[in-house]
């Protein structure tokens, strides 16, 4: 049914489930958990250097109204009905942010909690309705707020890959678009109009990779996984390519150990387990660098004070 | 040595007559509030200009209005002749030093690099020669041995240097500079200028926002004095930079100012 929908989008999801894919359901979750992650770290990553960390915060509480009215439309849950659902309310919630920050007096940050909390509400009132309706097949469509990643199912696994690996491309292909409109949006006359197109790319990578990753993960993970692989990788690199590659392996490492270790604990949910793996492997490396500052603190600061002058 | 390899010849330019930068009637307003108002002036080939003014005044304003950053509300503006969009490659733009964030993840060299994006494919490498041509630009800038510093551990100045750096890699024929001498030491300032002017001699014209009313005569040979309510008066340094134009421009608060400058004291700083 996804290939009726959207048949240039998921053509390859037959072939993949059929070949590729794992038929061991740890397996086929653990793949799942970290495209996503994957997807989430790269975008996270450059809203961070856009300083617009929350934006995908915000977006993904959007997702919560478009998923509902979807399910309450179709009367599916399907992976293609939810993701459309929720990218076109994502969507609506970026265009109403954008037009609410183009209001002076009203600064960004109160524009992103204004529609975050509005959509939120109005999903939470959606579920109600629905939970009190008599529609069938209604269990587990709460799980949006804190996700169902070990529900996966092979379908939804290969429509991620597939739509992770088309990111991913267009990644590669804006690259240097991407690093000078996150280091310097107005500065380069002669690149102002790929850099005008790489806004547009970079709110189209955050819509999608969001509503990928919600009927799986939900809506808290989504902003972890959007955020913290970024921090990580600012630590570790020196250059934009690898700053955005190293924050996407974070984000699949981290989806690859939360789902272990939530198969492991079998109480433990995989959105919550993910999270604390993610935040895990932030502290390590907090600590990894301030253990190597405390063995040779000296040095560093008189380079540093020496080249200054 | 740039100059022969663009269509756009700056020598032939000059020669007839085309001036670099035109503004006929720019006005220009943030919501209800008019910044600019009935711009009108013409900045000859090969001048190095210093745009002065008060805090609030608009000089941030008319640079990004002609780098077409603002919308403006009535007028046109030339550049070497032609519409803007015609001649984005030839034009280099130096924001304000603080509306980058600095602690992007890349080195010096890499910003550098950035200057040269438009001239190479999505798929193929930024390649040696470019690579050396970024060196040699920071060389130019004394900052050679800092190619491969990041940028959070540059200093203010280092980071004015890397960006006037990435400015000449594009080889621009017209250049923008916001407060480039903002905040920066002596050797900085030095080197800046020098280079500047150096471009200038070779053709290129440059628009700098300064602050410094004590050095206007030494660095600029244009002056353009951009003031909310007035004409702004522009041409060469020795005609328009005057006590009557200062006061006009800075309004009479500023008549100590300009007595300290006719007494040649250089210590005053433009910020009031």
């Amino acid at each position: 049914m996804i290939a009726e929908t959207l048949p240039f989008f998921f053509f390859p999801s037959s072939f993949l489930s059929l070949s590729v894919l794992p038929t061991s359901h740890v397996a086929l979750v653990i793949l799942g958990a970290s495209t996503i992650g994957a997807l989430l770290g790269a975008a996270g990553s450059i809203m961070l250097l856009r300083r617009e960390a929350l934006l995908g915060d915000s977006l993904a509480h959007c997702t919560l109204v478009g998923v509902v009215c979807a399910f309450l439309l179709t009367g599916r849950k399907d992976f293609d009905v939810l993701f459309l659902g929720a990218l076109i309310s994502s969507a609506l919630g970026l265009i109403i942010i954008k037009a609410i920050q183009s209001i002076p007096l009203i600064k960004p940050d109160a524009a992103l909690a204004v529609v975050l909390a509005g959509f939120f509400g109005l999903g939470l009132i959606g579920l109600r309705t629905v939970q009190v309706s008599a529609l069938g097949n209604k269990a587990g469509l709460d799980s949006f707020i804190f996700g169902k990643a070990a529900l996966m199912t092979s379908s939804d696994v290969s429509a991620s890959l597939v739509i992770a690996i088309i990111i991913f491309i267009v990644i590669f292909i804006t690259r240097r678009s991407l690093a000078a409109l996150c280091f310097d949006s107005q500065g380069l006359v002669s690149l102002s109009s790929p850099i005008r197109w790489a806004q547009v790319i970079v709110a189209l990578i955050l819509l999608s990779a969001v509503s990928v990753a919600l009927p799986a993960t939900g809506i808290i993970l989504t902003c972890s996984l959007l955020i913290i692989p970024g921090c990580i990788a600012k630590f570790v690199t020196r250059s934009f390519n690898y700053y955005v590659i190293c924050a996407s392996c974070m984000g699949a490492l981290s989806g690859a150990a939360g789902t272990l270790l939530s198969f492991y604990f079998e109480n433990v949910s995989t959105g919550a387990s993910i999270t604390l793996a993610a935040t895990f492997f932030l502290l390590l490396i907090l600590s990894l660098r301030k253990c190597r500052s405390f063995f040779r603190p000296t040095p560093r600061l008189l380079t540093v004070t020496q080249e200054r002058s | 040595m740039q100059i022969e390899s663009t269509p756009l010849n700056s020598g032939a330019l000059a020669n007839k007559g085309i001036p670099a930068l035109e503004f006929h009637n720019v006005s220009v307003a943030y919501g209800d509030a008019l910044v600019l108002t009935d711009i009108d002036f013409t900045i000859p080939v090969s001048a190095f200009v210093a745009v002065l003014g008060p805090n609030g005044a608009g000089k941030s304003t008319l640079l990004r209005t002609a780098l077409g950053l603002v919308p403006r509300c009535s007028g046109w503006i030339k550049i070497f002749g032609s519409d803007l969009k015609d001649v984005r490659t030839q034009i280099a733009y130096v924001p304000q030093r603080e509306s980058v964030s600095w602690d992007f993840p890349a080195r010096a060299l890499d910003v550098v690099l950035m200057g040269m994006f438009h001239e190479v494919c999505w798929f193929s490498s930024m390649g040696p020669q470019r690579r050396n041509r970024a060196l040699e630009a920071l060389d130019r800038m004394g900052m050679a041995d800092m190619a491969n510093r990041p940028l959070q551990q540059l200093s203010g100045g280092q980071q004015q240097r890397v960006f006037l750096a990435r400015a000449l890699v594009q080889e621009p024929k017209l250049l923008f500079l916001d407060e480039p001498l903002a905040g920066i030491d002596v050797e900085t300032e030095a080197i800046i200028i020098k280079t500047l002017k150096e471009l200038c001699n070779n053709g290129a014209t440059a628009l700098v926002v300064h602050h410094d009313l004590s050095t206007v005569e030494s660095y600029f040979d244009h002056v353009l004095m951009v003031n909310v309510r007035l004409m702004c008066p522009a041409g060469p340094t020795s005609k328009v930079f005057s006590a009557e134009t200062i006061k006009a421009t800075y309004g009479p608060r500023l008549s100590l100012l300009e007595e300290a400058r006719l007494a040649a004291r250089p210590i005053i700083h433009g910020e009031t």
